[in-house]
């Protein structure tokens, strides 16, 4: 499989992906456009980490594609969009934040064919006592019959933060998949105490329950999983 | 080991225990029985420094210290573990990375991989659980049986020295009842001041782990204290006659 591997030292705004690939993000301290157009019948793998960035990205995704995406981001305000041009796209995007100051996550997904799939799961560690918002549109046009949508919302605020999500749904077709859900709490105060019952102090409990909530659902290599365990663990909570 | 003096207990506007007495010592094994919600759960919890109860007055006196101030994770570390009556399930925490976890807390320095994957994979193999379950998330997609082996192999890893085991024999079929009785026998024989309180309904994991001393709890206070017999009168005659006859033997 191809590898590419885009950061703040490549100056681009448009990639055309024709075969199947593995493409590393890496952005730092920027605001850039990105447009990603995925050709038919190919599969692209994502992985995205961002810090202090308030980007744009754009997936154009044809017929036929499989793409995943895993994205972890620290203290960002991206906004995506991801289109489902054609029949039977497939995408599954995985998003984990890490959020320190006031910031805002918009998702925009658009089924505009037949057969298209979207599976989006949005996890935020609200660390503060700062404002949080995800904002996820989610689109099915009247030509997206059999078409799934789902989605799921989640932000855990560690101190007082203010979080807010507004997940829209807007479906013109009755014969399609959809759903969506959203929390914003804390961790259950029973896996807390569960765990503690072990001897773990608080700090270690929430240490392995923020790896968990920001990795669990990622579908990521070991490497990957290394690298993003170890960029969480820096992080100071 | 473990004695509380007059502990009362509160959640909310509602008394859970009421002048609760108990002196456990080293090495010795005692079990409580008592009718739904009486306060057995609640003592476990209480013991275990749960947030959600509230110490009106009276004492948790463990190993000559008072530890109604400390917290869960502190009351741990000094060799305090409960085996839960429904142990949860953590999605995306590994049981292994958990446990490795839990003992290094214990420890002043990391347990060394290949020490710790050997005594886990050792655990787990007496007591007939599947290697996967130690790499799997805590207790997801496990059979009640499986968590309650999962509780049974943190007390072989974690090495307490005061189990409270809340109801264990709750869905666990007969064979498993008798694996994990018996290697929790096996973990005594080995550790003989260890001990043990056992909250039950049944007599029948009493049949495995032998008590010196069964209590009857009821309303938040023990009524009752026998030896291994009273299990069995108290599933003969149920709570209330039980309770009954003794009170009519005191005045008679």
């Amino acid at each position: 499989m191809n590898k590419l591997i885009i950061d703040n030292s490549v100056n681009i705004e448009e990639i055309i992906v024709d075969s199947d690939m593995d493409i590393t993000i890496s952005f730092n301290d920027c605001k850039r456009n990105l447009n990603i157009q995925v050709m038919p019948g190919v599969c692209l793998k994502i992985f995205d980490i961002s810090n202090n960035t308030n980007n744009s990205i754009v997936y154009n995704i044809a017929e036929s594609c499989s793409v995943v995406i895993n994205k972890l981001s620290i203290n960002c305000s991206d906004t995506v969009d991801v289109n489902l041009n054609d029949m039977n796209s497939n995408i599954k995007f995985y998003s984990s934040i890490i959020n320190y100051e006031d910031n805002e996550y918009k998702q925009n997904i658009n089924h505009n064919d037949k057969d298209s799939i979207s599976k989006i799961i949005n996890h935020c560690i609200n660390v503060y006592d700062n404002k949080f918002k995800f904002i996820v549109n989610g689109t099915i046009k009247k030509d997206s019959i059999n078409s799934s949508f789902k989605q799921d919302n989640k932000i855990i605020n560690i101190n007082n933060g203010k979080s807010f999500i507004l997940p829209n749904l807007i479906v013109d077709n009755n014969d399609i998949d959809a759903s969506h859900s959203a929390y914003i709490g804390t961790f259950d105060e029973d896996l807390i105490f569960y765990m503690m019952t072990r001897g773990l102090s608080l700090k270690e409990c929430n240490s392995l329950l923020i790896k968990s909530f920001l990795l669990g659902s990622m579908d990521l290599d070991d490497r990957q999983r290394d690298i993003l365990n170890s960029i969480i663990e820096k992080v100071n909570m | 080991m473990l004695k509380t003096e007059n502990l009362n207990v509160t959640v909310g506007d509602k008394k859970i225990l009421n002048n609760f007495n108990i002196d456990i010592k080293d090495g010795e094994i005692h079990a409580i029985m008592g009718p739904n919600g009486t306060g057995k759960s609640t003592l476990s919890k209480v013991i275990m420094g749960n947030k959600n109860y509230n110490i009106e007055s009276g004492n948790i006196i463990f190993d000559g210290e008072v530890i109604n101030d400390l917290s869960t994770d502190e009351r741990a570390r000094r060799g305090l573990f409960i085996s839960m009556q429904n142990p949860i399930s953590i999605e995306g925490v590994q049981n292994s990375e958990f446990l490795k976890t839990a003992i290094n807390a214990r420890r002043e320095s990391p347990v060394g991989l290949y020490e710790f994957m050997k005594t886990i994979k050792c655990a787990a193999e007496e007591l007939d659980m599947k290697e996967e379950m130690i790499h799997r998330a805590i207790n997801v997609g496990a059979s009640g049986g499986e968590r309650k082996k999962n509780e049974v192999l943190q007390i072989k890893l974690l090495k307490p020295s005061f189990i409270i085991l809340d109801e264990l024999d709750s869905g666990l079929d007969i064979d498993s009842l008798k694996t994990v009785c018996e290697n929790i026998n096996s973990y005594l024989k080995e550790n003989p001041s260890t001990s043990v309180l056992i909250i039950t309904h049944y007599p029948r994991i009493l049949e495995y782990i032998k008590p010196h001393f069964v209590h009857m709890m009821i309303c938040g206070k023990i009524v009752k204290t026998g030896d291994y017999n009273l299990a069995f009168d108290i599933e003969k005659n149920g709570y209330s006659d039980t309770f009954t006859i003794s009170e009519n033997e005191k005045n008679e």
